[in-house]
């Protein structure tokens, strides 16, 4: 087990999102077994006021989990610091088998709670409230995200030993490294070439509006942009060939890029899957949302190129 | 932002009723951002001092207790590649029997250039030929004031064993502003602190070594446990690794105390928030009544949460910064340093650091926030026209 103020801190607010969910869960159950919207009950009156208590709750569970997601980041780096081996975050995620599961849940449940918020905006434009079951059915699968993740991260945090040595993110990242690798058996230009190519497309089906290309195009696009900032631009941004981590760009000596890069990257593809299932599930146009996430994309792309241009432009070389 | 406004507005016409949340709020966050002031503060000064330590110490345990080590070694070590500087150093307690305190005596080679560095810059106009000349040392204000008490105003006579109480004349007070860490100090020759100490002549507390090249530390560490394989070598490195640890696990403990009470006040919160009186439905049914929507009312009573809360975060900062960097004595450090022996009166350097802040309000305002969710739809669901009856 592992201690400090910041995991402290951590893990207060998460228990205090966590319990917010399990009080308003009876309301949402009601809400989703007895919702009848025609009907004149004083129990159809009392869900629609209870509609209001979730969807504050949900507002105020987005909100704190945005800041928390950067802050967690933060605390990673930090406890690198109690592990012997840890340069960065890296070794701290890779410490137990649960490390990986907790960061992509977190991502997910910020996907899940934003589309719900967006639904939940959409549905009070209407008179008659049409979307409270999906909203409701994906207020469930968002319930049990917070559960599930509140139980790993409690695993993780108590599995992590502060005697075993865990990897440091060369090892896990670098040149000798055995783990992870390219998919596909792809090199570093394939990948390259795909990721450039895949934000084209995106920007034509942006200009076509094939929603649902350019949603598929940005998973593809946040996948790849996971490998090209790992393997290539990353060595831009520490400006040594040698030195490959996702996690290290969060770190003070290269100005806290990470949370730039990572948060254009998360944010853009958000935006494309929120647009795609609310214009599946409402009648309203969600044009707005893939321009977010263009621009974020955008601004993503931009920020790795702009490092290798720079770098290029000083040393006269690639690396 | 109009619901800032008007929520402001509302705070101020309840005065009455807000104030005592916002004394509460303001005490909670006034006392854990002290703690957080003060441990920040002696961990960056620490860290200061930290800086100036040398590369890599060796030290003789026995029975993993703290034992002189045989300076013969010194020689051995110096002819390790890579390392530049070895000497000795002296220190330990000196037990004050009558005042039941402990002064550390420091014993310091004067003639060696890099142990006369850490000191010059205590004591100011000094002169080394005439401090040497006598038995002489130079103590810390609180020592002084300490030892002005039994009335040893010039000099202070050591006892020590087999001999006559040793003579030694009170040369200055340094400036205990400029080291935190030696405020129950005195500072003298090697060999009388030897004397004092009890130790022989070829014995030092432990043994510092000085690496200009810090790649090479490692390697250095290897080849000293061939030397001495039974002593214990801590690098720079092990030392602010240490001292971190100990500063973050006092504070996690401090925080986890801190958010079980906190939780008890959060009830507080929650039953203060959703008392409303009379008038209180009566405003709500009237804008409900003159078309405020559900989430109108949530967002106004929201806003109202928001603007006490940091308001009380600001002014409970604010007032502990105050506390703890002017005032001296404050009850905080001896949390951390213990208040038995000399530590007397301190003053912490300002120091502020961002992420304790981010701690402090994820575990503050968030839960306080929290608490405030449920009473604001209460109210806001309220029948209007009962309310207005």
């Amino acid at each position: 087990m592992i201690f400090s103020k910041s995991l402290v801190a951590f893990l207060f607010v998460e228990v205090t999102i966590g319990l917010l969910f399990i009080f308003s869960f009876y309301f949402a159950y009601m809400i989703l077994t007895r919702w009848n919207f025609n009907s004149p009950s004083k129990l159809q009156y009392t869900l629609e006021k209870r509609d209001y208590f979730v969807s504050l709750i949900l507002y105020f569970a987005l909100s704190s989990k945005v800041v928390l997601l950067p802050f967690f980041i933060n605390l990673l780096n930090s406890l690198s610091e109690k592990l012997p081996g840890a340069m960065c975050a890296a070794g701290v995620v890779s410490a137990n088998e649960y490390g990986q599961l907790l960061l992509i849940l977190k991502v997910v449940i910020i996907f899940v709670s934003g589309t719900w918020l967006i639904l939940n905006a959409k549905d009070k434009l209407e008179v008659n409230l049409p979307y409270v079951k999906p909203r409701y059915y994906l207020y469930l699968i968002l319930f049990f995200l917070i559960i599930f993740e509140l139980l790993i991260e409690y695993l993780y945090f108590t599995n992590i030993s502060t005697e075993e040595v865990v990897l440091c993110c060369s090892a896990l990242y670098g040149a000798n490294s055995n783990g992870l690798t390219l998919p596909f058996g792809l090199d570093i230009f394939a990948v390259l070439y795909l990721f450039y190519a895949t934000w084209v497309l995106l920007f034509l089906s942006y200009i076509k509006k094939y929603l649902l290309i350019n949603t598929v195009a940005n998973i593809f696009y946040l996948v790849l942009s996971f490998y090209a900032l790992t393997y290539f631009f990353s060595t831009y941004v520490y400006e040594l060939p040698t030195h490959k981590c996702p996690y290290c760009l969060f770190q003070k000596e290269y100005h806290y890029i990470g949370y730039l890069l990572w948060g254009s990257l998360i944010g853009g593809s958000f935006y494309a899957i929120a647009g795609f299932v609310v214009s599946k599930i409402t009648r309203f146009k969600t044009d707005y949302l893939y321009r977010n996430s263009l621009v974020l994309d955008t601004i993503f792309i931009l920020a790795c190129t702009l490092y290798v241009v720079v770098y290029y432009l000083k040393n006269g070389v690639f690396l | 932002m109009n619901f800032f406004k008007f929520a402001s507005l509302t705070l101020v016409r309840n005065l009455s009723k807000n104030i005592i949340v916002f004394i509460f709020f303001t005490l909670f966050i006034f006392i854990a951002s002290s703690f957080i002031f003060t441990a920040s503060s002696l961990q960056n000064s620490l860290d200061a001092e930290l800086e100036t330590q040398p590369d890599i110490i060796v030290q003789y345990k026995k029975a993993s207790r703290n034992h002189p080590i045989d300076t013969s070694i010194i020689d051995e070590i110096s002819d390790i590649p890579g390392v530049e500087k070895v000497y000795e150093r002296i220190f330990g307690y000196y037990f004050f029997d009558t005042a039941n305190k402990y002064i550390n005596v420091l014993g310091i080679d004067f003639l060696d250039d890099e142990q006369e560095k850490q000191i010059k810059h205590l004591y100011k106009n000094f002169d080394l030929k005439s401090f040497l000349q006598e038995d002489n040392m130079l103590v810390s204000s609180s020592v002084k004031k300490l030892l002005e008490q039994y009335y040893y105003e010039k000099f202070f006579n050591f006892i020590v064993e087999d001999e006559e109480p040793k003579k030694v004349n009170i040369y200055g007070v340094f400036d205990k502003k400029i080291n935190l860490f030696l405020n129950d100090s005195v500072i003298m020759e090697m060999a009388m602190a030897k004397d004092i100490l009890g130790y022989e002549e070829n014995e030092a507390s432990e043994i510092a070594i000085i690496v200009p090249n810090k790649l090479e530390i490692d390697n250095i560490v290897q080849k000293l446990l061939v030397i001495t394989p039974t002593s214990k070598i801590i690098t720079k490195n092990n030392m602010y690794k240490y001292s971190h640890e100990l500063y973050d696990y006092k504070g996690g403990i401090f925080l986890s105390l801190f958010i079980t009470s906190f939780l008890g006040f959060l009830v507080i919160f929650y039953s203060q928030a959703s008392s409303i009186n009379g008038a209180g439905k009566k405003q709500i049914g009237i804008l409900r009544a003159i078309g405020w929507s559900i989430n109108d009312i949530i967002k106004w009573k929201m806003s109202e949460a928001v603007i006490v809360s940091f308001v009380s975060f600001l002014s409970g900062v604010l007032l502990s910064y105050v506390y703890i960097f002017l005032f001296k004595n404050n009850i905080f450090v001896s949390i951390f340093l213990g208040s038995e022996n000399v530590y007397k009166d301190i003053i912490l350097e300002p120091f502020f650091d961002i992420n304790s802040f981010v701690i402090l309000f994820f575990i503050t305002i968030i839960p306080y926030l929290a608490s405030t969710l449920h009473p604001a739809w209460k109210s806001s669901i309220a029948d209007p026209t009962e309310a207005i009856k």
